[in-house]
């Protein structure tokens, strides 16, 4: 449930996020694939890509998604990827950003979204 | 270099950039004209310029005033879808080495465009058949930096 504190709490996190990651495709390491599990602590339900900042082991990981119209299409809509939802992310990471991936795929309270 | 970005970070921050990224549909549909429209666009110009290298001049002319004023057409569809996806990305975009190369490309286009027309109107045919070839290989590059965009 969502309480006027974590709207807040979430706002901040938006505020301070870091900007949009500007790593093109080819930059990930597709040998070693990592998976991500936490809380999201911000969305960005956003063309080009959608984008997941989760915490995960002390760190924030910034995942970058699909295209909000395949999103949705799949059914990993913006109202079941809500800040505070625990979710699953398995992708690659990047090569030159030591804490953002690109998924392969979300799971999202068990149910799993192919991304690609 | 702050200072050079900052009109690019204020129209991705505008209200404008902000409906484009939100939209679900308008993104893609732009960056689909985009290739439409540069397929389109690239088979008027090679018309013209193999009209240019392969015709006499008589002929070339005519070629070039019926095919020219449909490639200026095309060439704003181009820009016109292109700028809805700047504005989405602008900060990003400018900081680009592909879509600097592209921005760079256009800007040699237009130069041998305007080199062309004076050696063709003069009659240095050699001069203006050289440009026709350069204005295909310059266009190609464009478009090739264009995807490369997703890539760097």
């Amino acid at each position: 449930m969502l309480t006027r504190r974590t709207i807040l709490g979430a706002t901040v996190c938006a505020a301070v996020a870091p900007a949009r990651a500007h790593h093109g495709w080819g930059s990930y390491d597709a040998a070693n694939p990592v998976t991500v599990r936490g809380p999201i602590k911000m969305l960005k339900f956003e063309n080009p890509h959608c984008h997941v900042e989760v915490e995960s082991g002390g760190k924030k990981w910034e995942c970058t998604l699909a295209p909000p119209f395949r999103m949705t299409n799949r059914g990993a809509t913006e109202a079941i990827l809500k800040v505070g939802t625990p979710v699953v992310v398995f992708g690659y990471p990047s090569r030159s950003a030591p804490t953002e991936m690109r998924a392969e795929w979300i799971e999202v309270a068990g149910k799993r979204f192919e991304l690609r | 270099m702050e200072l050079l970005l900052a009109p690019f970070e204020a129209l991705e921050q505008s209200e404008l950039g902000l409906s484009i990224r939100n939209a679900h549909l308008l993104y893609p549909i732009a960056n689909v004209t985009h290739v439409i429209c540069v397929i389109i666009f690239f088979a008027l110009v090679a018309s013209m310029d193999m009209a240019v290298l392969r015709r006499t001049p008589e002929e070339a002319k005519a070629t070039i005033r019926r095919v020219r004023p449909f490639a200026f057409i095309a060439f704003f569809g181009v820009v016109g879808a292109g700028a809805v996806m700047f504005t989405a990305e602008a900060s990003a975009l400018v900081k680009n080495p592909a879509f600097l190369a592209k921005v760079t490309a256009i800007v040699v286009a237009g130069l041998n465009l305007m080199m062309f027309s004076k050696a063709f109107a003069a009659g240095r045919l050699w001069v203006a058949r050289t440009s026709a070839l350069l204005s295909m290989f310059v266009w190609i590059f464009a478009a090739a930096a264009g995807r490369g965009i997703a890539y760097l």
